[in-house]
């Protein structure tokens, strides 16, 4: 088990980079970009921390990267193994596309099966599965790179992604706390 | 009542683990006593299964299904429990046409707001009143949650004891009661230098660290014990694996390991409170308990609910967060040698120390932020209406904040902070 400790302290680490960098950039940012620019060095320091191990976090990454404005800030963060991991991302979002073609036949192909077999003692395992299918639609596209991922491994990425944010949210917190009770004095 | 008195004596002997008087034991309680079969009464208790390699345990635990009569109480047990998911099918999804789900969504969103000392510390006395009524109401009415808190509340205190449940159903006398109750505490007694605790180098010697330590001693033997019985998961890296494989309910699983799983996940998930905890196999476990306390088939939307709203609310706070950066810094400067300055601190926050590691801090501007704060303040418009959002959102996400985050550190954290930066650099 991966301590959560350890997972706070790389991410600390990793953001306080990417914002050093955001700050360096002597322009003058609005509120909301700012706000983007923390979040964004935020989630490319938490995915980062998981170093590619999970799906989601190369999603997030290969997301992260696609917008060329923010590749530099990506790629400091990254650090050295950014090539590598750029590279891994790339061959998810194939992977993606053609997973999601095959659910589309696989769906079509479905629904003509269902509409003959709707007799009444079908009736209640089937509105529970509709309740089970519309919730784990809705949970992919909460996890970023959900889309391509069978339930099994939906829920452990779930999972990863919960204690992540997690430990993101902490930290965040943290920082946000001692900043503003600093501004104060 | 000698019950209540031993369980007075328990509670002041196990007053350190307050958090395993899970308040969602309650929820369980019900399930717990559908899912045993009836009492084959050979005495050990199920922290003695944990004591025993994975094949006797197997063994004992199979005995159980063996009896007949038993088997068909399990059996009307389970129709009744497969009754109800089905009257709900015709209800709108969310649950809430059921009462007792109601109870159950309402007891968790309680559970999740509340916290767990003032609640867990609460229990052990309404429960000792309640003991006295409860196994009359238990054969009469099983679908009814309230009156099942007390019965599984008070044995969960110390065990996971499933022919304890048993027994308890179906002795309404208090004197067998007391019977187990002294049976269990001295099998408790015998089963204490089963789980050593003992405060490492390092570690902090508090009777809650060390409360907690142990009752993370007994959820990782569980934890062994479930990856045991359940086949092929004894090299799962991620403990949370074993529960990925129970999820779908899977067809090639005997009845009865099916239940034993069940008994150990339950078990597990009792010791843990009510809220999610921060780890990963814990959170697992929780989910698989609130997917067994909600019901059978329908249980699974329910935990996927809960597993959405969760990742939604932190996606959220994320935000919010950001946000409450941004406004704070009208450059992104995090000026860390002002946050190295000795400041009055108050509190202790575990967490922030732990993390602060002897980085590099590289050279930060001076603090210019001070003065063109005040100025953007007062010039940027825009900043107005946010600043007016800003302030709600902190009072908004720190309530949920302290529901999901059972380690949430108080707000003056941040001065301490400081000093603990300072002294780790």
């Amino acid at each position: 088990m991966r301590p959560p400790t350890s997972l706070k302290k790389e991410f600390l680490k990793k953001w306080i980079m990417g914002l050093q960098l955001c700050s360096s950039s002597k322009k003058e940012m609005s509120f909301l970009e700012r706000k983007k620019a923390i979040k964004l060095s935020a989630d490319v320091a938490m995915a980062s921390a998981r170093n590619a191990t999970t799906r989601w976090s190369r999603a997030l990454i290969s997301n992260a990267s696609k917008d060329d404005s923010n590749k530099g800030l990506v790629e400091c963060i990254l650090g050295p193994e950014s090539e590598s991991l750029k590279r891994a991302s790339m061959s998810l979002v194939l992977c993606n596309k053609r997973n999601r073609s095959k659910k589309i036949l696989r769906k079509s192909c479905s629904i003509r099966r269902a509409r003959k077999s709707s007799s009444q003692m079908v009736m209640a395992s089937s509105i529970a599965k509709r309740l089970v299918k519309k919730r784990t639609q809705v949970l992919k596209s909460l996890v970023p790179g959900g889309g391509s991922m069978s339930e099994f491994s939906l829920i452990e990425e779930t999972l990863d992604y919960i204690l992540s944010l997690r430990a993101q949210v902490d930290v965040m917190r943290h920082l946000a706390n001692a900043t503003e009770l600093l501004n104060r004095k | 009542m000698e019950r209540i008195a031993g369980t007075g004596g328990r509670s002041g002997s196990t007053g350190g683990e307050k958090e395993e008087i899970g308040a969602e034991s309650f929820l369980f309680g019900e399930e717990i006593q559908r899912l045993m079969t009836g009492p084959p009464e050979n005495g050990s208790s199920f922290t003695a299964l944990l004591g025993l390699p994975a094949n006797q345990a197997m063994e004992l635990l199979h005995s159980q299904e063996s009896d007949t009569a038993p088997a068909e109480l399990s059996g009307e047990a389970w129709r009744d429990n497969h009754m109800n998911p089905h009257k709900l099918y015709y209800c709108s999804p969310t649950f809430p046409a059921n009462t007792t789900l109601i109870d159950r969504a309402a007891r968790f969103s309680v559970f999740a707001a509340g916290e767990n000392s003032p609640e867990t510390s609460s229990v052990p006395s309404n429960s000792s009143h309640k003991v006295k009524n409860e196994p009359t109401d238990t054969d009469s009415n099983p679908n009814s949650l309230p009156p099942l808190i007390s019965n599984p509340t008070v044995e969960n205190k110390n065990q996971r004891s499933t022919k304890r449940k048993e027994r308890e159903k179906k002795a309404k006398g208090s004197t067998k009661k007391c019977k187990n109750a002294s049976n269990e505490t001295s099998e408790e007694a015998e089963k204490l230098p089963y789980v050593h605790v003992r405060a490492r180098r390092g570690q902090a010697t508090d009777s809650h660290s060390l409360a907690e330590r142990a009752r993370r001693e007994k959820i990782n033997a569980r934890m062994k014990l479930l990856q045991e019985l359940v086949p092929g998961c004894n090299k799962a890296f991620n403990n949370g694996f074993v529960i990925v494989t129970l999820y779908p309910n899977p067809k090639g699983v005997s009845f009865s390991l099916k239940k034993s799983v069940e008994v150990v996940a339950l078990s597990v998930g009792m010791l843990m409170g009510p809220s999610p905890p921060g780890d990963a196999l814990i959170l697992f476990v929780w989910i698989e308990c609130v997917w067994q306390a909600s019901g059978w088939v329908h249980g699974t939307a329910l935990v996927l609910d809960e597993i959405i709203s969760h990742v939604q609310s932190l996606q959220r706070q994320v935000e919010f967060l950001s946000m409450r950066l941004a406004a704070v810094n009208p450059r992104i400067d995090f000026n860390l040698d002002s946050l190295l300055a000795p400041e009055s601190g108050s509190l202790v926050d575990s967490n922030f120390p732990s993390m602060v590691m002897p980085l590099m801090w590289p050279d930060v501007q001076a603090n210019e932020n001070r003065q063109p704060y005040q100025q953007l303040w007062n010039d940027d418009t825009l900043h107005q209406p946010v600043w007016g959002r800003e302030e709600d959102d902190p009072h908004n996400f720190i309530a949920p904040e302290h529901s999901l985050l059972s380690y949430d550190s108080s707000a003056n954290s941040g001065s301490l902070q400081s000093n603990q930066l300072k002294m780790e650099l």
